[in-house]
């Protein structure tokens, strides 16, 4: 599914990552542990293409479901858009070729909605509290049905409850989608058992 | 006065003015909403002034001034798009840098040739009543291009403006996307420009938003009234200049802000009733 062969990630000249290598296979779970600033979110953004490769590869199957929840900090600028929360989610469900939502993604997107008890659903993002934007990108996320989840801290700011309701819905996830997970963690999570942890 | 306004309805200059100018009002509010929440607004400022330049120089050099300037404006959308990408800090400078030296140079041009007469003057302010079948048969078909896009891209434009980076990890071709947002931006300023006139075209673009922001707060709704919001203030603008015998270009802008006015002062007021 997914595999880093020698992998060195960085910012302008600056190396953050050095000949990593790994591999994720379906329904897979990795940790990625690591001091703040040691490159965890880096990592993710370098599997998603979203900062360039200095070195090695990364190969992923091709035409696969990826789904992203970044830290709570990427979208934070993005609080005062004028856009719902159901919109939000929805857009979880976008994929190549694919221009406009059926029932099937409205269904999907609102049962995520429904899991994780967002419930003011025409309220605009910028009135959300910081653990309720999280249940929002979380949903988003678990709403596409992927077949590669990468969470940057997922459970930052959720309360014992949202924690509760996260795992619950990991577990299902990889049982029926056989979701392969790359998670970025502080806690220690003794509800999840990963195949391997990356200290970064 | 009624019955005056609706005699000057049935005229066929009347009746073209109204065909094109709504169309090109509704995809300049709905272009608008995407620029502004991208922080983009003053490309739609600068292409304007640039599209008059290259076509009061066209005029100078003989050339159909249309032809010439298409080219030119798609260009530099394209170019400053680019630059406000790669340097998102000082974008906005770049970019008034750029379009007022255009601007000064169009007047140079022109007042070296012929001078300003009515063909450039017809660029800067539009020249909404005068508009032949040609130009309503453009404004037709570039609007239905226009709005066939945002149709057909709608979700994609939504995510690409709510946040890039996030659209690229879902694998969306956000540079193809920015293309596209270019192009259309400039297609709108030259079809506006015969009927609006390069110095109000983006007043076409940023009102209508401006105006639908402060009443919606999803995004579908956003982009519905302000395209209701454009159709209003363009048919309240022509209303206006009818009346009081004024210049329609100006009055579409004025009764675009009046709305826009109006609608703060009463939403004030209800917070106002409400405390
Ligand atoms: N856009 C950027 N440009 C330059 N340097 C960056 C950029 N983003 C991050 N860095 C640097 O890269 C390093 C790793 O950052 P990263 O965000 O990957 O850390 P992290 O492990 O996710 O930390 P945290 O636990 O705080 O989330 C940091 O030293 C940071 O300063
Ligand atoms: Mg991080």
């Amino acid at each position: 599914m997914l595999c880093v062969n020698n992998l060195s990630l960085g910012y302008s000249g600056h190396i953050i990552i050095e000949e990593l290598s790994f591999e994720l296979a379906s329904g897979g779970l990795i940790f990625v542990t690591g001091a703040n600033g040691s490159g965890k979110s880096t990592l993710l953004r370098g599997i998603l293409g979203l900062t360039k490769i200095l070195l090695g590869e990364i190969k992923i199957n091709k035409g696969i479901k990826i789904a992203y929840v970044p830290q709570a900090e990427a979208e934070r600028t993005e609080y005062n858009f004028p856009a719902s929360i159901r919109e939000i989610v929805l857009m979880g469900r976008q994929r190549p070729f694919k221009l406009f939502y059926n029932s099937r993604d409205v269904q999907a997107a609102s049962y995520a909605m429904t899991r994780f008890e967002i419930n003011n659903l025409d309220a605009q993002l910028g009135q959300l509290s910081g653990g309720q934007m999280r249940r929002v990108l979380l949903a988003r996320a678990f709403c596409a049905e992927p077949d590669l989840l990468l969470l940057d801290e997922p459970c930052a700011g959720l309360d014992a409850s949202g924690r509760e309701i996260f795992y619950d819905y990991l577990n299902d996830l990889r049982l029926k989608y056989n979701t392969a997970v790359l998670m970025v963690t502080h806690d220690d999570n003794l509800n999840l058992k990963p195949d391997k942890i990356i200290n970064l | 006065m009624l019955n005056n306004f609706f005699e000057f309805l049935n005229y066929d200059f009347v009746q073209r003015a109204f065909i094109a100018g709504s169309l090109v009002a509704v995809c300049a509010a709905v272009l608008g909403v995407i620029l502004i929440l991208k922080r983009y607004a003053l490309i739609g400022h600068g292409l304007s002034e640039i599209a008059f330049a290259s076509c009061s120089a066209a005029n100078a050099l003989n050339l159909p001034p249309l032809i010439f300037a298409a080219p030119v404006v798609i260009f530099a959308a394209f170019l400053i798009l680019f630059i406000s990408i790669k340097r998102r800090v000082g974008g906005d400078i770049a970019i008034a840098a750029v379009s007022s030296c255009a601007l000064a140079l169009g007047v140079i041009i022109t007042s070296l040739s012929s001078g300003f007469n009515s063909s450039v003057y017809g660029y800067m302010f539009g020249s909404i009543l005068a508009l032949d079948n040609q130009d309503v048969i453009l404004a037709i078909a570039l609007s239905g291009f226009i709005i066939l896009i945002f149709i057909i891209f709608y979700n994609r434009l939504f995510i690409i403006t709510y946040n890039e980076e996030y659209a690229r990890s879902l694998g969306l071709n956000v540079n193809f996307y920015q293309g596209l947002i270019a192009l259309t931006t400039a297609l709108v300023i030259l079809t506006g420009m015969r009927i609006m006139g390069a110095l109000l075209i983006s007043s076409l673009i940023i009102f209508p938003a401006l105006t639908a922001r402060k009443l919606a707060s999803s995004f579908r709704a956003i982009i519905l009234i302000a395209a209701l919001v454009a159709l209003i203030s363009f048919a309240a603008g022509i209303f206006i200049s009818f009346i009081y015998n004024l210049p329609a270009g100006a009055s579409i802008v004025i009764a675009n802000a009046g709305l826009f006015m109006i609608i703060i002062i009463f939403k004030n007021l209800l917070k106002v009733i409400c405390i």
